[in-house]
């Protein structure tokens, strides 16, 4: 498969630049710029998978961007970043011919979680039947078995992992989990508490004295599910 | 050229309130005195001359009785005559006849004709019965009545004029006339200059209150108004601005503490996050190391991300920002919700949180609301003790519901309860950082219950814990209060304990409304 390629515009250089780094370890061919200009100039002399577009950029702000792309006749997914996080600002850049809509800051993990939804190749598992090591998801029967154990879990608990599975190898981060799993359109801190201890509960019941840990906690971005190499 | 109007309006406009009000008492004052001394003297005038008026019409009776047409055209007096030489006033009546073209036909009267006391033909047009008053000498004046007069057998039609003298004894309009002249200037003098002076005298407190406003700055909001007196108009107003500066001066330092907290709070994490990045680059690590570092660092991020969002709920629930999407709720599916995602928490302290249902609906913003509720919630569970219980109830009350969570915590002293929902306070900061709170979650329920309309109130429960009350309008009920009957459909199955609080709506003085 081709690797994708990336068009990023943003003005802030180290943002941009550890974004051109995380993107290029994912395998992806990036170019980037940081002027609004440039943005649209690169975005013009090549066909790119996807653009990354910065709302706030000094010349030519990114709404505009975005606005010219659209009526240039292409139809590049294109995922907006900004610090300016109300409903209006996003239903503005989803109005615009956005794709999709990231408030900074955000977490790594999430931004290359949406750019892979977009780029329509989901790291994602898909079918009813889940496996990561000897860890196994019935997703209909909602049944999980680990090592020929059945293991009891909340309908929460299998939502979780449910979402775990389907993620494997790739880092969930806890608002991933509060938009996804939990539902929440509004970002409640009262629930990163229950994330931790459902986390914690889950990891308990799942990674059970005498396995392999599947679960792993990533200190500081979430949590991973994972079988890692022996 | 600049219009006269536009030049008074420009004067009005500048000039004191001193000097409008004597302006006032001046032109007012005169105009007033004027009309009360006209109504006066016309009064009187009218009263002095209602006897001689009255003699006039005698007059007239007599005329017509005894002025008699004779043939050839002449006229025959048969009354009493008039003796000529010494005026004998009571030898009455006089009068002239006068013809349609102003020619004196008959004329009777005691003066002789070298007196020169001849009286200007009566206007024919004036209407019949007018009375006239001719001054004809400085000591002497004439009150005349004039009405139409034909005779039978005469050529007529003719005008009657009767005349009489006025008294110069009985006279007194001319000094009424007088006194009017001479005490109008001095009262309306009078009027003006106690007029400025004396609202030079009352506005004297607020030249002071502005010269006092005037000092009186965002840095300096300590001084307040001088109240010279509290009864009076200004009294009362230097009071409003008062008590408005007490709020001001409230919220300003709620202002200057949030600064002074906010940025302690940001540098907590900030200052972590410099430090564990300095100490870790001082000296070459194993990769462990430095992935440890990285994500502690990451972690102090978080927490500093989690702040500042927490800093935007609260500004905007505080300034309204949050616009509101009211809906239909069923209480007890909502509280169950949050019950439902916070149960975690409390199982995991071995705590037990019990829904009490009462079957409430209620028209309100189910986002903010539930925000809200698990904050409080979160906050009981933790506080509250292991082995404890969290108790979430609804019931109706005037006006809308009451919503308590009641934990079995340690409480909330006294000393604290002033401070509960300021910002990033915390009974025992320590342990409120171990367990992940900024303090700022009573503060930001606070302003979500303020924005949907409602209240938060704080009750000590005994023996201990504490029971968060929440207030909210249901949010149907029209602005009016409306008779609540058993059969009211919009009040669906009141539980017996919910129709006993309407009656009696729980001692407000027990309650330290939370401010």
């Amino acid at each position: 498969m081709k690797p994708p390629r990336v068009l990023l515009v943003e003005d802030e250089g180290k943002t941009r630049d550890s974004i051109v780094e995380g993107m290029t370890l994912e395998g992806w061919q990036v170019r980037s710029a940081a002027q609004g200009l440039a943005g649209l100039q690169l975005a013009q002399a090549e066909p790119s998978d996807l653009i990354v577009l910065d709302w706030m950029l000094p010349d030519l702000d990114g709404l505009e961007v975005l606005r010219r792309i659209r009526a240039s006749g292409r139809t590049t997914p294109v995922l907006m970043l900004t610090a300016r996080g109300t409903l209006t600002d996003r239903l503005l850049g989803l109005d615009n011919g956005a794709d999709d809509y990231l408030p900074k800051p955000f977490a790594f993990a999430e931004l290359i979680a949406r750019c892979r939804a977009l780029l329509r190749r989901p790291n994602w598992a898909a079918g009813r039947n889940l496996q990561c090591g000897d860890l196994q998801l019935d997703t209909r029967a909602r049944i999980a078995v680990r090592s020929g154990q059945e293991i009891r879990l909340t309908p929460r608990e299998v939502d979780v992992l449910e979402y775990l599975m389907r993620n494997q190898g790739q880092t969930v981060t806890r608002e991933m989990l509060e938009r996804d799993v939990w539902k929440q359109v509004h970002r409640m801190t009262s629930l990163d508490n229950v994330i931790d201890v459902q986390m914690m509960r889950l990891r308990k019941k799942v990674d059970f004295p005498g396995v392999d840990r599947l679960i792993h906690t990533q200190r500081g971005i979430g949590y991973k599910m994972e079988r890692l190499a022996p | 050229m600049i219009p006269n109007g536009w030049r008074l309006g420009a004067w009005w406009a500048r000039s004191t309130l001193r000097s409008r009000l004597a302006l006032w008492y001046a032109v007012g004052g005169t105009t007033l005195v004027a009309l009360f001394a006209t109504t006066l003297y016309a009064f009187v005038a009218v009263r002095l001359a209602r006897p001689l008026d009255h003699q006039l019409r005698q007059d007239l009776a007599e005329v017509e009785r005894s002025l008699l047409a004779t043939a050839g055209d002449s006229l025959r007096w048969q009354g009493s005559e008039i003796a000529r030489g010494p005026v004998d006033v009571t030898e009455h009546p006089w009068f002239e006849l006068w013809d349609e073209r102003g020619g004196l036909v008959l004329r009777r009267w005691p003066f002789t004709e070298n007196r020169n006391l001849i009286l200007p033909p009566p206007n024919r047009l004036a209407a019949p019965g007018t009375i006239s008053v001719f001054p004809v000498a400085p000591d002497l004046r004439l009150r005349t009545l004039t009405v139409p007069f034909t005779m039978p057998g005469a050529t007529g039609p003719w005008l009657l004029r009767l005349i009489r003298v006025h008294q110069p004894h009985a006279d007194a309009l001319p000094d009424l006339q007088l006194i009017i002249f001479v005490t109008l200037p001095v009262v309306v003098a009078l009027l003006v200059a106690g007029g400025y002076f004396f609202t030079r005298r009352w506005l004297l407190p607020l030249d002071r209150m502005a010269a006092e406003a005037q000092r009186i700055s965002a840095e300096d909001l300590r001084r307040r108004l001088p109240v010279a007196n509290p009864h009076d108009e200004l009294g009362r107003l230097a009071g409003v601005f008062n008590v408005t500066l007490d709020r001001l001066q409230n919220s300003f330092e709620a202002l200057d503490r949030f600064v002074a907290d906010a940025s302690h709070e940001l540098r907590t994490p900030l200052t972590t996050l410099r430090s564990v990045g300095e100490v870790g680059l001082r000296r070459g690590r194993s990769e462990e190391e430095y992935r440890d570092i990285i994500a502690s660092m990451l972690e102090e991020a978080q927490r500093l991300q989690q702040l500042v969002e927490r800093l935007l709920q609260l500004a905007s629930a505080e300034g309204r920002g949050e616009a509101l999407h009211p809906a239909p709720v069923v209480l007890d599916e909502l509280l169950g919700a949050c019950a439902q995602e916070l149960g975690i928490l409390a199982e995991q302290k071995n705590q037990r949180l019990v829904v009490a249902e009462a079957g409430l609906r209620l028209r309100t913003d189910p986002v903010i609301l539930r925000q809200a509720l698990q904050n409080l919630i979160d906050n009981a569970i933790k506080y509250g003790p292991p082995d404890s219980e969290v108790r979430v109830s609804s019931r109706a009350a005037p006006g809308g519901v009451l919503i308590e969570v009641a934990d079995e915590g340690p409480g909330i002293s006294e000393a604290d309860r002033a401070h509960l929902t300021g910002r990033f306070f915390r009974t025992d900061r320590a342990r409120a950082r171990a367990s992940g709170g900024f303090g700022l979650g009573l503060a930001i329920t606070k302003a979500y219950l303020r924005a949907l309309g409602g209240s938060l109130e704080h009750e000590a429960r005994a023996p201990r814990g504490s029971i968060f009350r929440l207030r909210l309008p249901d949010g149907t009920a029209p602005p009016e209060p409306r008779p609540r009957s058993a059969g009211n459909p919009a009040e669906p199955k009141l539980p017996p304990a919910a129709a006993g609080a309407e009656r009696h709506p729980f001692p407000e003085p027990l309650v330290p409304r939370v401010e």
